[in-house]
């Protein structure tokens, strides 16, 4: 079932801890809108670089050089702008750090404003998620796209379940994160095993 | 002294000057500063090439020598201080506490913190080069209107809210020579000349009391923190010349925050006092300036709202205001939620360096918001105020 701007409100003034959805900070009331809620851009940024390394290499190989090594952080104060170039991609968070309750899940999208300009996302929260909401964001213009830090760019559409789910009562690898965190890939306990099968062939 | 020695050290450091006008500060008073920074270089740069100084005598270059250490050290500063590698979250809260004990003088204290010297230090240089500056105004005309107050942060310890507890120490040092408060104290003591074992055992008390200021200075933002901090990088440290030992300066914050008789404390509540008496502030006394916040938001996982009722109190930033109280709390808090024996996480399956991640990211959120909303409340309230 879709949250609608009546239920939306009554999540966010509800004081029932697990079914309360949390936004802070809601710098205006004007971003629930009917269906959806506008999020806006944080301050921090991972911009990928080209460095000597020839690719990522995501098979967990401890000899390989770590995701960061790809990545370099970069600042901004709400207002400022961020330049992102054609085809790079970057990782940001929402300047608002959010809470799920714990039986609604929600599904990311781009502002249609922005994804006329060839910015796409699609991602999901998950029900009792808490943190700021990380974005990966590729440039599909053939032109560099300026963005403003605080603009609204996405928004999340919000889902209720029939039955509650506990995000962070399992380990996660990106709970309560407020800064744009790399790939933790190389935490994947599958990736060990494949590299084992590999190893044994 | 050779003039072409100091020739070449101004061209080494010049090309770093110009490579300045590159960086993003967090406040806009370091551009201005940078500025003048800029323009001294130029009137230097001038003078060199119409070869002015080639025939100055020894006290000439030596006072443009001593020039170059300050506009070394100034760059230094400002290659760090830059947004993308320091906290401005934290800055803002020593700007809080700074904005405290400010003073009606209308030079601008700039803070700035960079990661020159790998631990938490206080580097007095430029922010006591008094004279340098009246050289600067008398003999370039270029006037420096801010004081840069160059503390140093390791760089591993950059978002670490749980270490950065020892930038308040570090503060102490500047308000306290800013107000001279120890020497001040111990110059009314003594009316006659003294051996060299007794000057000797004198600035060894000085720097003690130094040190015991900066302990009480911090801990009037973050109460036993930085004891806490102490007694794990100076567990079992005895005394020597430049600093008490470990234990005492346990025991004079814990004294003083729990308001009970001891020797040190009082004489350092009266000496400050004394000192700042007669500035415009009457809240110049060792005191606490913290607020609780509730722990319940951390212990959900979210950050603390700090907000204040009438945006338009925002623009006063007063002290005492409560928003400020509330956000140099949050490091106590920190504090305490690392140290629960109780857990206060347990409903959780995180790790011990999850849980320490999560307290500072908290921290870090619940400061950046209020910084956000401030900002845009108070923009909107002079929006209005142009449109109506």
């Amino acid at each position: 079932m879709y949250l609608n701007k009546d239920l939306l409100l009554k999540r966010l003034q509800t004081n029932e801890l697990n079914k309360q959805l949390i936004i802070r900070p809601l710098l205006s009331h004007t971003q629930i809108g009917d269906l959806t809620v506008d999020f806006r851009l944080g301050t921090d940024f991972l911009v990928s670089t080209q460095g000597r390394e020839a690719y990522i290499d995501v098979s967990g190989n401890p000899d390989k050089k770590p995701v960061n090594y790809f990545f370099n952080k970069t600042r901004r104060r709400l207002g400022e702008k961020f330049l992102l170039h054609s085809n790079q991609t970057i990782i940001c968070t929402s300047l608002e750090y959010i809470k799920m309750p714990i039986d609604v899940f929600a599904s990311l999208n781009m502002r249609s404003s922005y994804s006329r300009l060839g910015l796409t996302i699609s991602s999901l929260l998950q029900p009792g998620y808490s943190g700021c909401i990380s974005l990966e964001l590729t440039n599909s213009n053939n032109n560099p796209i300026q963005l403003v830090v605080g603009a609204r760019v996405f928004q999340a559409r919000f889902y209720k379940l029939d039955e509650d789910y506990a995000y962070t009562y399992h380990k996660r690898k990106y709970a309560c994160q407020v800064r744009p965190v790399n790939s933790r890939f190389e935490t994947d306990e599958d990736l060990g095993l494949l590299r084992f099968i590999h190893q044994s062939h | 002294m050779d003039y072409n020695l100091v020739e070449l050290e101004f061209f080494r450091l010049f090309p770093h000057i110009q490579s300045l006008k590159q960086n993003h500060y967090p406040d806009k008073r370091i551009y201005n500063y940078q500025r003048s920074l800029f323009q001294l270089c130029v009137k230097i740069e001038k003078k060199i090439t119409q070869r002015s100084f080639s025939k100055s005598g020894y006290e000439d270059l030596l006072e443009l020598s001593n020039i170059l250490i300050f506009v070394k050290t100034s760059i230094e500063c400002l290659k760090d201080s830059t947004l993308n590698l320091i906290p401005f979250e934290a800055l803002f809260c020593l700007e809080a506490a700074l904005n405290d004990w400010a003073d009606e003088n209308h030079i601008e204290n700039v803070l700035v913190i960079t990661h020159q010297y790998r631990e938490y230090y206080y580097e007095s240089m430029l922010s006591d080069a008094g004279p340098f500056f009246s050289l600067f105004a008398d003999k370039y005309n270029v006037v420096f209107k801010q004081r840069l107050i160059l503390i140093s942060i390791p760089k591993f310890e950059l978002n670490d809210y749980l270490s950065n507890v020892v930038l308040y120490h570090e503060l102490g040092h500047f308000i306290e020579r800013k107000y001279e408060i120890i020497d001040k104290m111990f110059a009314a003591g003594f009316k006659r000349l003294l051996s060299p074992a007794e000057i000797k055992e004198l600035n060894k008390k000085k720097n003690h009391y130094r040190e015991y200021f900066c302990d009480l200075f911090a801990a009037q933002y973050i109460m036993n923190c930085c004891s806490m901090y102490l007694n794990y990088i100076a567990y079992g440290y005895n005394e020597d010349d430049t600093h008490p030992s470990t234990i005492s300066r346990i025991e004079v914050v814990r004294d003083f925050l729990a308001n009970s008789k001891n020797v040190i404390v009082e004489e350092l509540k009266a000496a400050t006092r004394q000192m700042t008496k007669g500035m415009p502030s009457k809240t110049r006394h060792l005191q606490m300036r913290v607020k609780p916040v509730e722990k319940t938001d951390f212990m959900n996982l979210i950050p603390c709202e700090i907000r204040v009722s009438n945006p338009l109190s925002y623009e006063k930033r007063e002290p005492e205001q409560d928003e400020f109280k509330k956000l140099h709390y949050l490091f106590v808090m920190g504090w305490e939620l690392w140290l629960d024996k109780n857990n206060s996480f347990k409903g959780y399956q995180f790790s011990k360096l999850k849980i320490y991640e999560i307290i500072n990211n908290l921290i870090e959120k619940s400061i950046s918001n209020y910084i956000v909303q401030r900002s845009w409340d108070m923009t909107k309230n002079k929006k209005q105020n142009v449109l109506e």
